[in-house]
């Protein structure tokens, strides 16, 4: 009989997180099962932007958190690369100019630096711009940048170091409850496998696995799409970020340059379409016109998990005392992970969060008539 | 100092210059003509090194010579480009790459009609074709001349894909062109296409992508959305890398890219040559080398056999070109340019046997360590592929009509499966009878030509040396109704 074992469902960087931190806490007897491969969803088809500079104080205060554990991973594990390069939000109407104040003054309160910045120095942060309607733009120069696959791999290389098992392409069929455990898990190929906990890191897939079991999480997919060049010499450092289209561009330390762009299409609807191609690079080359002589490498679609209040989802399922469950972060899971993670393993460890802000994440909010507010999901 | 390496006497081939223009190499003028790709004309007047690489900063030169590698970027006036798929043009000015490219801003893509919503012309077509190789051509000539609307693309310069480089005889039929060197097929070929007036023939123009609203087309920086009803899939297969110490160096090159040097452009790719591969393409470019007055010092084959036929064999050994079985490249040597290969022996497991290193002085290496099928497009229409070692990696399955899982998507040679001219020609006529026969019922003229067809297929892969290939098809050949 193999012994009982802490599942983690879900290679993505939440579940590799968590299961970094669960080692670090001397568990020995961890699985990360992933039905494709690590980094397959959400994770690998991310932006790579992070930022503290959220509109609502659980989000602040948790992606503050995170940076600093961005911060730690650069220094501790062999492969993660946190980039400290910014973000600019590009403002081209007084509406926008006076709201972004309001913003910029929140995120001052929640000791974020944001600050509002005229065009000479939008110039001074991004040379290669062209400000064309420009006004102003709101700066976060805590804000950054890291490579979802540089990441993912490294901590794959780490953890298997460390002795937790990862298995690919090994699905994760259903859960099999007794009473207020979870009391096993069906993998495909495997059989049959006794659990001490389970952790649903499975993004878009957790809706699926908990349906059996009569939990309807209150996420949907909303696909989004994004582009990459060929590497180019630097452009520019920040995430630059048009406003009032919430089309942006990463050029990553790479010298690639990602694009992205509100281009809204149904959950079950993924067939990339020329017409974000033609939206992202109208709006981005207005402010460098230059990409338009870049070759488009790749284009993707990747999943935002949304949730009603536009906040994850984080804690034990309701009425089960060995199931933590996380995702719904509304494209932020990668860079929130480094917090997310530790959230994780103290939960399945300590039985509750280190922070208030992860308390007020748990699932049974809804339910419960305690939802979030954010307002600013982009980027 | 830079050297010539035009060749100016060939046994069997004439290059037909094009008009001779002047273009400019970091200042220095430098000889070319029309109609020859900058790679070629740059490394005729002896230039090795094209590009410094971003993060090592190594020298590179020409591998592929197809536009598949960015092996050979240069910038021209001031815009980076594969400088293989990029013909010479009067007055150009010409830089080596120095680490990353830098985005011009003088906007020679510009999107046009910036204002309207969707700035790419839309086409409706019968029919697009992707790739224009033997299959591609052949596809186009039947569904073309049977009444129906073609888009037959292209991201080379030229039509003919691997044909145009071919110098050797072709046997067989006569409906399979024997007696003719590729080459001349190729010619032949296209001048009956180029008649054909529901053919658009589009060169220089990439297949970008599936997407919801068409096929997106970029044809010389211009951007257009095709909707077909159907397409065929042709576009061939790239060269195999090797791994070993220095193989970035200039002067190790894809055998293929050797070969448009050589057989198309008129160049000689080195003086004193090492092939590694002894199958038929490494064999023949051997020959042709020898042929266009190139010394070639070894034949490398790590497996303990010869691969190719032993007619191509007993050829390079007349001429006492020693073939190395169970030997492989473990490094190259140089700075600038290779100066040496050191070889050596290889144990069971494939592993070079320390000790048994051997120095070969040689300006070039070239590597013909087989093909992989070029199946991005294929994948991104969401048909269904398997990886068959036999055909050379991933190859999409269909039935034996060369339609695949997805309704109206055909595929037709290298792509589906590495081989050979010949079986392309004839998958490009059944995928075409195929398509006529969806389209228009099934007429008998048409099902009594794909039938024969079927069988001419069945015939040619019948001998002993298509028996990788028999073996390999029956893991992606299904149904077929």
């Amino acid at each position: 009989m193999r012994r009982a074992e802490i599942a983690i469902v879900g290679g993505g960087i939440t579940g590799l997180s968590a299961a970094y931190y669960l080692s670090l806490m001397g568990i020995d007897n961890i699985s990360i099962y992933e039905a494709k491969y690590i980094g397959y969803g959400s994770t690998g088809r991310c932006a790579a932007g992070i930022r503290a500079s959220f509109t609502s104080e659980v989000h602040v205060t948790l992606m503050k958190e995170a940076i600093k554990g961005w911060k730690k991973w650069s220094e501790e594990i062999d492969g993660v690369k946190f980039y400290q390069d910014g973000y600019l939000w590009l403002l081209t109407n007084d509406k926008e100019v006076r709201l972004h104040k309001e913003i910029m003054s929140l995120h001052n309160s929640l000791g974020v630096p944001t600050k509002l910045v005229d065009r000479e120095e939008v110039k001074e942060i991004a040379p290669n711009i062209v400000l064309s309607d420009v006004m102003a733009a709101l700066y976060d120069p805590t804000a950054g940048k890291s490579s979802p696959f540089d990441t993912t791999l490294a901590l794959r290389r780490l953890l298997l170091k460390r002795g937790v098992k990862i298995h690919e392409y090994t699905k994760v069929l259903r859960m099999i409850r007794a009473g207020s455990k979870i009391k096993s898990i069906t993998v495909e190929g495997v059989g049959e496998q006794e659990v001490e906990y389970v952790v649903i890191a499975a993004g878009f897939w957790s809706r699926e696995l908990l349906q059996p079991l009569g939990y309807e999480i209150p996420i949907i997919g909303d696909p989004h799409h994004l582009m990459i060049t060929e590497k180019v010499s630097p452009l520019v450092k920040p995430l630059v970020i048009h406003k009032a289209s919430g089309s942006y561009l990463n050029q990553l330390p790479t010298g690639k340059i990602i694009l992205g762009a509100e281009y809204p299409v149904r959950e079950n609807d993924l067939e990339l379409r020329i017409g974000f191609i033609i939206k992202a690079v109208k709006m981005m080359s207005r402010y460098f016109p230059s990409i338009l002589n870049a070759n488009l490498q790749r284009i993707w679609i990747g999943y935002y998990l949304k949730t009603p209040d536009h906040h994850p989802l984080i804690g034990f399922l309701p009425g089960l005392e060995n199931a933590v469950i996380a995702t719904g972060f509304s494209g932020h899971g990668y860079m929130m992970s480094p917090i997310i993670g530790e959230e994780i393993a103290n939960l399945v460890v300590k039985g509750r969060p280190r922070l208030k802000a992860t308390e007020k994440l748990r699932p049974s909010r809804f339910e419960e008539g305690e939802m979030l507010e954010e307002k600013a999901i982009f980027g | 100092m830079l050297r010539n390496r035009r060749i100016e006497s060939h046994p069997i081939l004439h290059f037909q210059r094009g008009k001779e223009v002047t273009i400019f190499f970091e200042g220095t003028p430098i000889k070319a003509f029309e109609g020859e790709s900058l790679a070629a004309a740059l490394y005729a007047s002896g230039i090795d090194v094209f590009r410094w690489t971003p993060k090592l900063g190594r020298p590179r030169g020409p591998f592929c010579m197809v536009g598949k590698c960015g092996s050979c970027m240069v910038e021209v006036n001031g815009v980076a480009v594969r400088s293989c798929i990029t013909p010479v043009r009067e007055g150009m000015n010409i830089r080596r790459l120095r680490g990353l490219p830098t985005l011009p801003k003088n906007l020679d893509r510009m999107i046009e009609k910036e204002n309207s919503d969707n700035p790419f012309e839309e086409v409706k077509t019968d029919v697009l074709i992707v790739g224009g190789g033997p299959a591609g051509m052949a596809a186009s000539e039947v569904l073309a001349s049977n009444g129906m609307n073609v888009f037959l693309v292209d991201d080379q310069i030229r039509l003919g894909g691997q044909l145009i480089k071919q110098t050797h005889i072709f046997f067989g039929s006569q409906e399979l062109f024997a007696g003719k060197r590729g080459f001349r097929i190729a010619e032949e070929y296209e001048a009956k296409l180029r008649s054909l007036k529901n053919l658009h023939i589009l060169l220089q123009t990439t297949a970008i992508g599936v997407f919801k609203e068409g096929v997106l087309l970029l044809n010389k920086g211009k951007g257009l959305i095709i909707k077909p009803k159907y397409v065929v899939l042709s576009a061939g297969a790239f060269e195999n890398y090797l791994l070993f110490e220095n193989n970035d160096l200039p002067g190790v090159m894809g055998a293929g890219g050797a070969q448009t040097l050589m057989n198309l452009y008129g160049v000689l790719p080195g003086r004193e040559v090492v092939v590694v591969g002894s199958g038929n393409v490494g064999l023949i470019i051997t020959y042709q080398l020898l042929q266009a007055g190139a010394k070639v010092k070894a034949i490398v084959e790590a497996a303990p056999r010869i691969g190719g036929w032993f007619v191509h064999a007993a050829k390079v050994r007349r001429y006492g070109v020693p073939i190395l079985l169970r030997h492989t490249v473990i490094a190259a040597e140089g700075k600038d340019r290779v100066r040496a290969a050191i070889i050596s022996e290889v144990d069971e497991r494939w592993e070079p046997v320390k000790g048994t290193e051997k120095r070969i002085e040689c300006d070039t290496i070239l590597l013909a360590v087989g093909l992989t099928p070029n199946t991005e497009l294929v994948r991104q229409f969401g048909v269904k592929t398997v990886y068959v070692p036999e055909l050379g990696g991933l190859v999409p399955v269909r039935n034996k009509y060369l339609e695949t899982n997805i309704p109206n998507v055909f595929v037709a040679g290298d792509v589906a499966g590495v081989e050979e001219a010949t079986t392309a020609f004839i998958e490009g006529w059944i995928a075409a009878y195929s398509i006529l026969i969806k389209e228009k019922g099934p007429q008998s003229q048409y099902v009594k030509k794909r039938n024969e067809y079927i069988r001419m297929l069945d015939e040619y892969r019948s001998s002993p040396v298509s028996a990788r290939v028999r073996s390999g098809l029956r893991h992606v050949e299904v149904g077929g109704s």
